[in-house]
């Protein structure tokens, strides 16, 4: 029987990875998720970017599929309940639509960094639990899955710049995620950015 | 490409009129990776442009229609399916039924079959706009004028109906572009 859970992805967290050159991550996340879906406005939003950006971008989209892979489009929803997320103060189209998807697929997984979608989620949809970019490399480091810990957090740093708070809080994630209790000691120690 | 090819024409015809409500119903074989990648694509290009693009919804069924994807073939302007292989899915044939079902103008019904495959689709195709497509021999601009001529047999309202087949033959026209492209990769 596979554990693994499914969860939906948006842009923030695909463009995070993808322009942080972390696609090595990416391609770790099969080992902790069973798929990633990827939703048709999510991919758009993704693929809308300038043309240093779009090749990289173009060739990781060819190989997704609907009905094939790890990482796959997903478009189904119901148009109403899109409808009503598309007018909602901090939630742009990628994010309503992945809501709406979760909602259509009843997944409760979601995969995104902007903090407006995110305070919006945790107001309203008790039941969606969010994931960062951030605790993403914290859940492959607890399983110790990262040779190279601190480049990667150095990486995702000059690409999206943190606070040590917010990656206690990404590791205090990934400890609640994977059901492993952390010691305030270790959270702490990991927390450290001597790398910077 | 020259830039003042008919396809560059296309392009920048598909550029004006982002402003538009135009729909496109793209559909694809299910077990078809080439097929999949195209509408991906031609999805990706029409909204980019300001098209309003819908790929079907088999979400719940890959052989059974669904009232999601019955929806959006109502809300659209055109239908079209690049046809590559002779094995057809069952869900293309609904698909195409209940669009001829549907659309007045069967004409907006597109289907561009790769010529070196048998024709794939047996039942109501009559009065569709069919185009066979060698990308290995043809020209991308002759099969593009053969679909203007099908899709302006009926004209209703011109002006729009102009506006419609522009972007439509654009995106027809990077469609066919990109099959070209995918067939030499091959060789």
């Amino acid at each position: 029987m596979n554990h693994r859970r499914i969860a939906i992805i948006d842009n923030s967290v695909l463009a995070n990875l993808m322009d942080s050159q972390q696609m090595d991550l990416l391609e770790k996340l099969r080992i902790v998720f069973q798929n990633i879906f990827i939703p048709e406005r999510v991919k758009d939003e993704f693929l809308n970017v300038s043309d240093s950006y779009i090749e990289q971008r173009q060739r990781f989209i060819d190989t997704v599929g609907f009905d094939r892979g790890f990482f796959r489009l997903c478009n189904t929803y119901e148009p109403i309940v899109l409808g009503m997320l598309k007018t909602q103060k901090g939630v742009d189209e990628g994010e309503a639509e992945a809501i709406a998807q979760a909602e259509k697929r009843q997944i409760s997984l979601l995969l995104i960094d902007d903090k407006p979608c995110k305070k919006y989620i945790e107001e309203k949809y008790h039941h969606l639990t969010c994931l960062g970019t951030l605790s993403l490399i914290a859940i492959l480091d607890l399983l110790e899955l990262l040779e190279t810990r601190e480049k990667n957090l150095k990486k995702h740093y000059d690409n999206t710049p943190f606070k040590q708070g917010t990656l206690m809080e990404a590791y205090m994630d990934a400890s609640k995620f994977l059901g492993i209790p952390l010691k305030k000691k270790v959270s702490f120690n990991k927390s450290k950015m001597t790398w910077r | 490409m020259n830039q003042s090819s008919p396809i560059c024409v296309y392009i920048c015809d598909l550029i004006q009129i982002m402003s538009k409500n135009i729909t496109l119903f793209i559909t694809y074989n299910p077990n078809n990776g080439d097929e999949q990648t195209l509408a991906v694509r031609l999805h990706t290009i029409g909204v980019a442009n300001g098209l309003r693009m819908f790929l079907p919804d088999r979400f719940n069924s890959k052989r059974v229609l669904d009232i999601e994807t019955k929806r959006r073939i109502d809300e659209s302007d055109y239908f079209v399916l690049f046809s590559f292989t002779s094995k057809l899915s069952p869900i293309i044939d609904s698909e195409i039924s209940y669009a001829w079902e549907r659309f007045k103008d069967k004409s907006k019904i597109i289907i561009i079959y790769n010529a070196r495959e048998s024709k794939s689709l047996k039942s109501v195709s009559d009065n569709c706009t069919e185009i066979y497509f060698d990308p290995n021999t043809e020209n991308i601009e002759l099969v593009i004028h053969k679909i203007m001529t099908a899709v302006s047999r009926k004209e209703e309202k011109p002006k729009r109906t102009k506006e419609l087949q522009e972007a439509l033959l654009a995106l027809l026209g990077i469609g066919l572009g990109l099959v070209v492209l995918n067939e030499l990769s091959k060789e």
